[in-house]
């Protein structure tokens, strides 16, 4: 396990953010999570993807900054989808109750699939 | 006791003046005349002479202890020098009629008794002062000299009262007077205090020096002179030869005087340097001191700009301090900080200050910047960069109005200065980043205080269920919580909550969420019910990333089942009939969506629970505890603990909970609150001794 985050932003065509997170996701971190999406979003970017493939660990302060963005971004027409989770992170996600507000993908090109057929 | 003698002295004095009024204006006599009364007015004579030498040695014994100084030298010098020109003008000035030592009137009278006590007062007073600095700065045979020279004076007394009979006498008196001179020279070796004193100071010594030689070698002179002069013939009036002693202690004065003012002049040259290096001294004995005293570094700049500028003669001085921001004037001695700031607004000026490395004399400021600006008033100065940990923190600036207006040695002065004051502001920095730590600390202390008398003091027991819990902040105030509570049907519940996030804001949500708790609760129908009405007031009023997990256990105080309820919560661990099981009713964390969802999602899970079952309620802080190589708890170490406990105890479900942990953790800090509830089944027969009766135990 290590303590490093990671995080990169790659956009696709149809206003498509894919966020990627590496690493360690804690109080200390979440805030580059969320100078991230506020980039990504005032950016343009309505249909945002967090790829959490390379995520060891998630805080609940890091599961706090999908909330700050999730009700702006879906009134503007758009959506947080979450994508490619390891189990253990999953596990979080669900305690809290987090698959009832955002939808989760195993993968990220079924993430951008549902999109859809403008992404 | 002086006042005393004073008293005395001069009832003496106004006696014998009556006296001698008496037998001289009304009879018409001399005091020679008559054997018996000469005998009766040198007798009083004596007794004055005395009072005035007990006045003396009172006056200078009190300040025998005191240092020799320039003030107390100076100012027994002037006293001495006034009153010996006093005493002559009086002498000069005042008609007077002595024939034959007879007083022919009535201001002769009491004008030949001023000047001959004042004589004396005088003399003997200056023998005082010259004594008490020879004592205080004596060596060892001083003491022996000074018998020598009082046998002396008393020796050429007494010879020159001899002397009418017999001329060669005189011989006698003049080698003893010699002698006298040679035991003076002897007797002052030690003038070294001297060089301490600044050259100002100096030069005002030399010249009261040089009046106070010639007032004794004229006093001196005066009353040598036997009865040629008034002065002399009115202190043999008053006491036979008695004008022998001041010439002599006036001489021996003369003496030392003479003496001293070679010293002076000796000691001129050098005093320059001696001036500087008094000053380096005091100026960094002063700087320690401030610094020692101020813990304010505007107040310490302040004053270490003042001393630098004091110390090199300048004609002002600032400092500056360098920060993000740029330039900050913070102390200024005899300039505005306006003008300082716009000083920076000439770029070469600018640059010349800001980039010094080493302290630099600026000797002269046109000849370093080209084309200076005529307004600028300072034509020379010295810069002090301030350094602290290699990183140039500030500057110190003294300068003058004149071009050349600081020497080398200033430069000098000015570079241990400096050395000095970033030490100095180092140390206040520190003390005040200290004292802020401290009052933070104390606020946070305060704020763990309260927080600690949130939480319940006692548990809700009765024979067939025990519950305990502990709460353990990862750092000084948490976001952990949990409480007993009361529903409204008169059951029992445990609560356990988390606050996304450590430190104060959670802890504000926590005792938000204690309000709402205690509000919601009489209301409340179970545990789902109150989380319900919980999200429902707090849902809005959070902040957005913020939210809180919770779990609420509902038991009646016979324990037959167990209604939980999950808001988000870390899973509780419950053993029922042997078998341990993770429990996780469905539910979100309170604060993230509104009722609609929230009400929707949440459930209560009833459990049939007998006598041994065990509910542990954690926090991740719990489950996500890690050792030092940050690898968390596996969550069977747990189960494996709720498996194996036997107690019907709570409390020892809590501690052996905490033991786990602690021995998962190996030292490491936790990183997260760590908050555990246990409820015990228990069986109730084995606990019937320890009954306790459930309706005094209101939870809070």
């Amino acid at each position: 396990m290590t303590k490093d985050f990671a995080l990169t932003t790659t956009s696709h065509p149809g206003d498509v953010c894919v966020i990627s997170l590496a690493g360690y996701l804690d109080a200390h971190t979440a805030s580059r999570l969320e100078e991230a999406m506020q980039t990504a979003i005032s950016g343009g970017c309505r249909k945002v993807i967090v790829d959490f493939a390379e995520l060891e660990y998630i805080s609940s302060a890091g599961l706090g900054v999908f909330m700050v963005f999730i009700e702006s971004v879906r009134s503007d027409g758009g959506d947080i989808k979450l994508a490619a989770m390891k189990a253990k992170v999953f596990t979080v996600f669900d305690l809290l109750g987090f698959p009832v507000l955002f939808e989760i993908y195993p993968t990220v090109p079924e993430a951008l699939e549902a999109f859809g057929p403008a992404a | 006791m002086q006042t005393v003698i004073v008293v005395a002295g001069i009832a003496f004095a106004v006696i014998r003046a009556t006296v001698v009024g008496l037998w001289c204006l009304l009879g018409d006599r001399a005091v020679s005349d008559s054997l018996v009364m000469e005998l009766v007015i040198t007798l009083l004579s004596d007794f004055i002479i005395v009072s005035i030498i007990g006045v003396t040695i009172l006056h200078f014994a009190g300040r025998y202890r005191s240092d020799l100084t320039y003030e107390t030298v100076s100012g027994s010098l002037t006293t001495y020098t006034l009153a010996s020109l006093a005493l002559l003008l009086l002498a000069a000035i005042i008609p007077h009629d002595v024939n034959e030592g007879r007083i022919g009137d009535f201001l002769t009278l009491i004008s030949s008794n001023v000047i001959a006590i004042g004589a004396f007062a005088i003399t003997i007073a200056l023998a005082g002062f010259l004594t008490s600095i020879l004592l205080l700065r004596r060596h060892r045979l001083t003491k022996v000299y000074l018998f020598i020279q009082l046998a002396i004076i008393l020796g050429i007394w007494l010879v020159s009262a001899l002397s009418v009979t017999a001329q060669w006498l005189t011989v006698v008196s003049a080698t003893l007077t010699f002698a006298g001179i040679v035991i003076m020279l002897l007797n002052i070796r030690r003038l070294n205090w001297l060089t301490t004193i600044t050259l100002d100071r100096k030069v005002r010594l030399l010249w009261l020096t040089v009046c106070g030689a010639f007032a004794s070698i004229v006093l001196s002179i005066m009353f040598g002179f036997g009865d040629e002069t008034y002065v002399s013939a009115t202190v043999n009036l008053f006491i036979r030869s008695g004008s022998a002693v001041p010439a002599v202690i006036n001489l021996f004065g003369f003496v030392f005087f003479i003496r001293l003012l070679f010293a002076i002049i000796a000691a001129l040259p050098n005093s320059g340097i001696v001036d500087r290096r008094s000053n380096e001294v005091d100026a960094l004995a002063t700087l320690t001191r401030l610094m020692t005293k101020s813990t304010d570094v505007s107040s310490l700049l302040a004053s270490v700009t003042d001393h630098a500028m004091r110390v090199c003669h300048a004609h002002g001085a600032w400092c500056e301090l360098y920060t993000e921001t740029g330039v900050d004037v913070v102390a200024t001695q005899l300039v505005h900080e306006n003008y300082v700031r716009s000083l920076h607004h000439h770029r070469s000026i600018h640059r010349l200050i800001t980039t010094a490395d080493q302290p630099h004399l600026v000797e002269s400021l046109s000849d370093e910047v080209a084309a200076v600006d005529p307004t600028v008033v300072m034509k020379s100065m010295i810069i002090v960069p301030l350094v602290n940990d290699h990183r140039r923190t500030g500057t110190l600036v003294v300068f003058s109005t004149v071009d050349f207006g600081f020497e080398q040695d200033d430069l000098k002065l000015l570079t241990a200065f400096g050395d000095t004051v970033s030490v100095a502001l180092d140390q206040a920095r520190l003390i005040e980043a200290a004292f802020e730590k401290e009052r933070m600390q104390k606020e946070i202390d305060v704020a763990r205080d309260i927080q600690a008398s949130l939480l319940p003091r006692t548990a809700p027991t009765s024979t067939r269920v025990d519950v305990d819990a502990v709460t353990i902040p990862a750092t000084d105030v948490g976001g952990d919580y949990y409480d007993y509570i009361k529903f409204a049907s008169g059951t029992w519940g445990a609560i356990i909550a988390d606050v996304a996030g450590k430190g104060v804001p959670a802890a504000l949500y926590m005792a938000t969420l204690k309000g709402v708790v205690l509000a919601e609760m009489r209301m409340a129908t179970g545990p789902a019910d109150l989380l319900r009405r919980i999200n429902a007031t707090l849902h809005g009023s959070m902040e957005r990333h913020t939210y809180i997990t919770m779990m609420c256990v509902e038991f009646h105080e016979d324990c037959r089942y167990l209604r939980i309820a999950r808001a988000g919560h870390t899973p509780a661990v419950i053993r029922r009939g042997g078998v341990t099981d993770i429990v996780a009713p469905q539910g979100l964390a309170i604060g993230i969506v509104g009722s609609d969802i929230f009400d929707r999602t949440i459930e209560d899970v009833v459990l049939a629970v007998e006598p041994g079952d065990v509910c542990l309620l954690t926090t991740d802080g719990v489950t996500e505890r890690r050792d030092p190589d940050l690898v968390e708890i596996e969550q069977e170490r747990i189960l494996e603990l709720v498996q194996r406990v036997v107690s019907d105890s709570a409390t020892d479900v809590v501690r052996a909970t905490q033991h786990v942990l602690d021995d998962h953790g190996r030292g490491a800090e936790p990183h997260d609150d760590i908050t555990i509830v246990a409820i015990v089944v228990r069986n109730e027969t084995a606990t019937a001794d320890k009954r306790r009766s459930l309706t005094s135990e209101e939870p809070s």
